[in-house]
């Protein structure tokens, strides 16, 4: 394919075409229209069999891959793992195995990357300079992301997806294009020869070296070993998370119970029971319009089922605290109307906490995974 | 006859849209908060609303140890009533030496999984004086993080257990009923 570029693109590469926010990392992304432009489209790639798509896009993943921890050294380890995963599902559905997930929901990979690209962004140090190149680990993890659902959907959009998002999370994004032409190239004519169909397992290692030409001084930055120790993830401060949990647990179900013992109630918490309880009063409404009930009522947070439940509102923040402090973990917990109290984080921990102490002393104790906070339910 | 309900739970998500011609599917939050407070009108398809069946449900996981599990999963579409078998051993349950293999017809594909069959003292916490004894498969395939699946299997011989619709200021969801038998 023609690497010439098309009609009406500048020449100059895109990070020079519009003044980047650093305070700002989306706005990169809707300012950059022109990065779609020099990439094999969506068209051309509907002309590869299903099974070289996902090697494309999983070559032009791994690629940008080591940005996401370089850029991010204090990256929990579970959205490192969750960005790795995802890259390597992707090679492993291109080459044909069968790869096992958690749960019955194949997209689990994509969605962890998903998830490691929100936290990225949130993290706030994702968009930096590396050998003088604007790169993003955020970027990163969405190629990641888009590269998993790839071998999941199939859908040329995930391919090209997955290519867009990693010559965006390498600033250098002409390097990024030359190699993404390479594998498009290789692939296209690899398969004509050898009449490749949707079902013939494609190795990423038939494409060569991850960099056809050279390697970009960003990649090699990335790649390369620190002389000093990698700085440690900062160890998580929350309480229930210490070795000494058990010490505070005692303490909390010995009844001295302090403020600061329930999770915090952030923002993001009161805006999703904000509009779950306003989703609840217009489905009221909707339902009282059309004549299937007598008579509307508000959504009152302070209404109780029975009086053994908590209130609405409680009952609903409670959710969220969980979902959005610990979705995808076990737990042990409290919970009443003032909020949610974590007692023990993990697994083992949990098990823990379960021979310490007997039923009669932790009987307002709750066992959960809750959900994380995007999973829809099964 | 003994009986209790308990509210179906809800909340709102933000499904990526990947209908063809929308905007790219794009996993990051706008701002979150600001998405979040935007007017209801977002509300609009593609559905957004997650209804979960939950209940709380304590375990015998030792003789007279019980232990609480905040969520159990209704499922009336399932037959088999399916814990994982990670969680268990983690939490002193002491499974049988003998497994089997089951094959599950799943959304996902056909799987073939190792199971070990348990009947399990459970009671619900709401009535603690009506424990009953619920045929569990434990599956190496559950992940530890997914929550116990009751299914019909035994249930329907201790409850009847409806789903109801009606309204509630403090259920708007409705709520499950379950009765004694």
């Amino acid at each position: 394919m023609s690497r010439a570029p098309k009609p009406g693109v500048p020449a100059r590469p895109f990070w020079e075409l519009e003044p980047v926010s650093t305070d700002a990392i989306r706005s990169d992304h809707v300012t950059l229209p022109s990065v779609e432009d020099q990439l094999p489209s969506m068209g051309d790639l509907l002309t590869l069999p299903r099974l070289a798509r996902v090697a494309y896009a999983a070559r032009a993943a791994r690629r940008v891959q080591p940005l996401f921890e370089k850029l991010w050294p204090s990256a929990p380890p579970r959205e490192v793992e969750a960005v790795r995963t995802a890259v390597s599902f992707a090679e492993q559905i291109a080459e044909g195995k069968s790869v096992a997930v958690p749960g019955p929901d194949r997209s689990f990979p994509a969605r962890a990357a998903g998830l490691a690209a929100n936290a990225a962004r949130r993290s706030g140090t994702t968009l930096l300079t590396l050998a003088g190149i604007r790169v993003s680990a955020y970027s990163a993890a969405e190629a990641a992301a888009h590269a998993a659902y790839a071998g999941v959907i199939f859908d040329a959009e995930f391919a090209f997806n997955a290519t867009y998002h990693a010559a965006l999370a390498a600033g250098d994004g002409a390097t990024v294009i030359e190699a993404v032409y390479h594998d498009f190239d290789s692939l296209h004519q690899t398969g004509s020869r050898l009449r490749w169909t949707d079902e013939t397992p494609v190795p990423v290692s038939i494409l060569g070296p991850l960099w056809p030409q050279t390697e970009p001084d960003w990649w090699r930055e990335a790649n390369r070993t620190e002389p000093n120790p990698r700085p440690q993830p900062k160890p998580d401060l929350r309480p229930e998370t210490r070795p000494d949990f058990l010490d505070r647990a005692k303490r909390i179900l010995g009844g001295d119970i302090r403020p600061d013992d329930y999770l915090p109630v952030t923002q993001e918490v009161e805006a999703h029971v904000t509009r779950d309880l306003a989703f609840a009063g217009e489905h009221v409404q909707k339902q009282f319009e059309a004549g299937r009930i007598p008579a509307a009522f508000e959504i009152d947070p302070n209404a109780r089922f029975d009086e053994f439940g908590l209130t609405v509102g409680a009952k609903q923040r409670n959710e969220w605290l969980l979902s959005l402090y610990y979705g995808g973990q076990n737990i042990a917990c409290i919970e009443n109307e003032h909020g949610v109290i974590v007692l023990a984080v993990g697994l083992k921990n949990s098990a823990k906490l379960l021979d310490a102490f007997p039923y009669e002393q932790r009987k307002d104790v709750q066992f959960d995974a809750p959900d994380r906070p995007d999973t829809f339910g099964w | 006859m003994p009986w209790f309900r308990h509210p179906i739970h809800y909340r709102l998500l933000d499904p990526a849209n990947t209908t063809p011609g929308a905007a790219r599917p794009l996993f990051s939050e706008e701002s979150a908060v600001q998405v979040l407070l935007a007017p209801t009108a977002l509300f609009a398809a593609p559905i957004r609303m997650s209804l979960r069946a939950y209940v709380p449900l304590e375990v015998e996981f030792a003789p007279q140890q019980w232990l609480s599990s905040r969520r159990v999963m209704i499922d009336s579409g399932a037959g088999l009533s399916t814990f994982s078998a990670e969680w268990a051993r983690e939490f002193g349950i002491a499974l049988p030496p003998r497994s089997c293999r089951l094959q599950l017809d799943t959304a996902t594909g056909r799987v073939s999984v190792t199971v070990y069959d348990l009947d399990l003292n459970v009671r619900f916490p709401r009535l603690r004086d009506c424990p009953f004894s619920l045929a569990v498969v434990f599956s190496e395939a559950h992940p530890p993080t997914t929550p116990p699946l009751i299914g019909l299997h035994n249930l329907l011989n201790y409850w009847r257990f409806t789903f109801d619709g009606s309204f509630d200021p403090a259920a708007a969801m409705g709520h499950m009923r379950f009765d004694t038998l």
